[in-house]
């Protein structure tokens, strides 16, 4: 059957989120069965109620492989989603300083409310991090679209130049926070600026669940509009697209992704920069297929991603970030070299 | 179904750029729009096609007034194709014809099989149905511009605008796509407007003319009364060669080098002198 022939779309769909589950419940199982204590989890699995195996293995390892599933989800839809918006392969929540927004806001706010004992913990009261989080995600997404729309268009150069002064300046006000905390948090807080996996307790978890499921949710029902963006924002108007709420919904749905990720995970890069691109590779140009792709890939990736930080210098536990900005890194200079190369050509 | 521009006026930011212009599209006829750069030909068809807003003056479709058609109801009977079109990801040509049903199919879903032969056809009509699976990157400048058209006639549209579509495109291309408009209108009773540079493939291929100049109606009507010699020579601001052709019986329109122009002028000066001061050069005498 031809791949693009719109009959098979929804049986390929089916397909997708088949290969998706299963890829995903691998790596969650490969994630589980590795760890640097050398349990065996099989063992550890019947192992008594109360034995340090099982302790390992559902106290420690499966919250954080299950936040690492939902991190990267929520990462891998929100930059399918930016990527179409903005119709730049360049773009994704971390480069566009919306993840840095988020975690500003969350750290300051987890700060202030605690603040009043002395910066004793990161952790923040109840939803008050998440709720934060999110604020700060739909504000600095409100500046990248100033800043899209003060220069005309998202050109990659006002992109790039918008996401790097974002985020030097969260790390920054991060790292100045970082001076008056506690030392004991000073750890902490590097992990929300490079991007750690971080178990906050079961309603962290459970919010990054919920925003993911509800960014997917809204974004689904925007993929058609995204792909008549493909031809520009012209030529998707006279496709009878409502452009400026399609932009409202996309950048709803990023921020909740974004305030589900952050919380848990601080900023980790480059993971819906690398993820989108690497199904569409595999499924083509259709949002409806990319952006559920995105979300299984983004999961595969960060579970992965996450194991061999934990693994690959035990028993330094390495913050995730590391190992995606190795990955990502060059793979945003080739990016970058390629839209270089192809710039202005009609296509 | 007919479009209509009612006394248009339009501006970008605080320049007018439109002043009280008139436009009927009428079904089964091409109506041509020509102007010289930055007369307002772009901006025209971006009203008349609802993507641009009028400061005053109303379009009709159909005799609806097009600012209260619902968006995506204006979508399934009006085409439009741009200049050129920049896809952001590499896209087949059938997924680019496939963008034209989004007016038709709502929410997450996918297209039915209604969809997948009304894509069918319109990639059969414009003679691409071999391409269907190529990327549009891996295509010419003319097979990529029937694949935008075919995407605009996957909408079923009852008027077509064109803006400039043929500009990029090499002679035989230019023909190519033109015929198949014109084809459009005359077997599928289309109503067309197509911007045209180019005033010969204006003359050949249009059944009414629009020429604007800055912004206002300059002429109107049946090629043949548009495009004459003193009219063009004004609105386009040089010298020209403006003559009936052996082939078509068209008017040929030519413009002229530098030296061709001061020939020109020293000629009918002469002609000036030797009849007391008869008139201006005819490009037709030239």
């Amino acid at each position: 059957m031809n791949p693009a022939a719109p009959r098979a779309l929804g049986r390929r769909w089916l397909e997708l989120n088949l290969l998706g589950a299963l890829l995903t419940l691998g790596a969650l199982a490969a994630a589980l069965a590795i760890g640097p204590s050398g349990i065996n989890p099989v063992l550890a699995m019947v192992a008594p109620e109360g034995s340090p195996e099982r302790a390992i293995l559902f106290g420690a390892r499966l919250p954080r492989v299950l936040v690492a599933a939902l991190v990267g989800g929520a990462l891998g839809t929100g930059g399918a989603a930016l990527q179409a918006l903005l119709r730049n392969p360049l773009a994704c929540p971390h480069v566009l300083g919306i993840s840095g927004g988020a975690a500003l806001l969350a750290v300051v706010v987890a700060g202030l409310s605690t603040g009043a004992l002395g910066w004793v913990t990161l952790a923040g009261p109840g939803l008050l991090v998440p709720a934060a989080a999110f604020v700060g995600a739909l504000a600095s997404a409100a500046l990248v679209q100033g800043i899209a729309r003060a220069t005309g268009r998202a050109t990659p150069q006002t992109l790039l130049l918008s996401g790097v002064v974002f985020n030097a300046f969260s790390a920054a006000a991060i790292t100045l926070i970082s001076a008056v905390v506690e030392p004991t948090q000073v750890q902490n807080l590097l992990g929300w600026v490079v991007g750690a996996i971080a178990v906050r307790g079961n309603l962290w978890t459970g919010v990054a669940a919920l925003t993911l499921a509800a960014g997917l949710a809204v974004l689904v029902f925007a993929a058609r509009d995204l792909n008549a963006l493909g031809l520009g924002e012209e030529g998707a108007r006279s496709l009878g697209v409502n452009v400026r709420r399609t932009r409202l919904r996309v950048y709803l749905a990023v921020a909740l992704l974004v305030a589900g990720a952050v919380p848990v995970s601080g900023m980790v890069g480059f993971v819906g920069l690398i993820v989108p691109h690497a199904v569409r590779l595999l499924v083509g140009a259709d949002h409806r297929l990319v952006l559920v792709g995105s979300a299984w890939g983004g999961a595969v990736f960060l579970v992965l991603a996450d194991t061999l930080a934990r693994t690959v210098l035990a028993p330094v536990d390495l913050p995730v970030g590391v190992v995606t900005a190795f990955c990502g890194g060059p793979f945003f200079l080739f990016l970058l070299a390629r839209q270089g190369r192809a710039g202005g050509r009609p296509s | 179904m007919r479009l209509e521009g009612l006394a248009i006026d339009a501006a970008w930011g605080r320049a007018q750029v439109l002043h009280e212009v008139t436009a009927t599209i009428e079904p089964g006829a091409v109506l041509g729009i020509i102007g010289p750069n930055g007369s307002g030909k772009s901006t025209l068809v971006r009203v008349l096609a609802g993507l641009k807003r009028p400061l005053r003056g109303e379009v009709r479709l159909g005799g609806t007034s097009l600012a209260l058609v619902n968006r995506r109801v204006r979508a399934r009977q009006l085409g439009f194709v741009a200049q050129e079109t920049q896809l952001a990801f590499p896209m087949t040509v059938r997924e680019l014809v496939l963008l034209g049903r989004t007016p038709y199919t709502a929410g997450p879903g996918f297209e039915g099989p209604g969809d997948a032969r009304a894509v069918a056809a319109a990639l059969e009509r414009v003679d691409l149905t071999r391409y269907a699976e190529r990327f549009c990157d891996r295509i010419s400048g003319g097979e990529r511009q029937r694949a935008v058209l075919a995407r605009a006639l996957a909408q079923e549209p009852r008027v077509l605008l064109l803006d400039e579509p043929v500009s990029f495109l090499d002679l035989r291309h230019s023909v190519l796509f033109l015929d198949l408009v014109r084809d459009l209108a005359r077997d599928e009773g289309l109503a067309v407007a197509v911007v045209l540079h180019d005033l010969n493939l204006a003359a050949m291929y249009c059944d009414q003319l629009l020429l604007l100049a800055q912004g206002r109606v300059a002429a109107a009507g049946r090629p043949a009364d548009v495009l004459r010699y003193e009219t063009l020579r004004t609105v386009y601001g040089t010298d020209l060669y403006v003559a009936p052709n052996d082939v078509t019986g068209q008017v040929v329109v030519l413009p002229l080098a530098r030296e061709h122009r001061q020939q020109l002028a020293a000629s009918s000066l002469r002609a000036r002198d030797d009849d007391g001061g008869g008139g201006g050069g005819s490009g037709a005498d030239y």
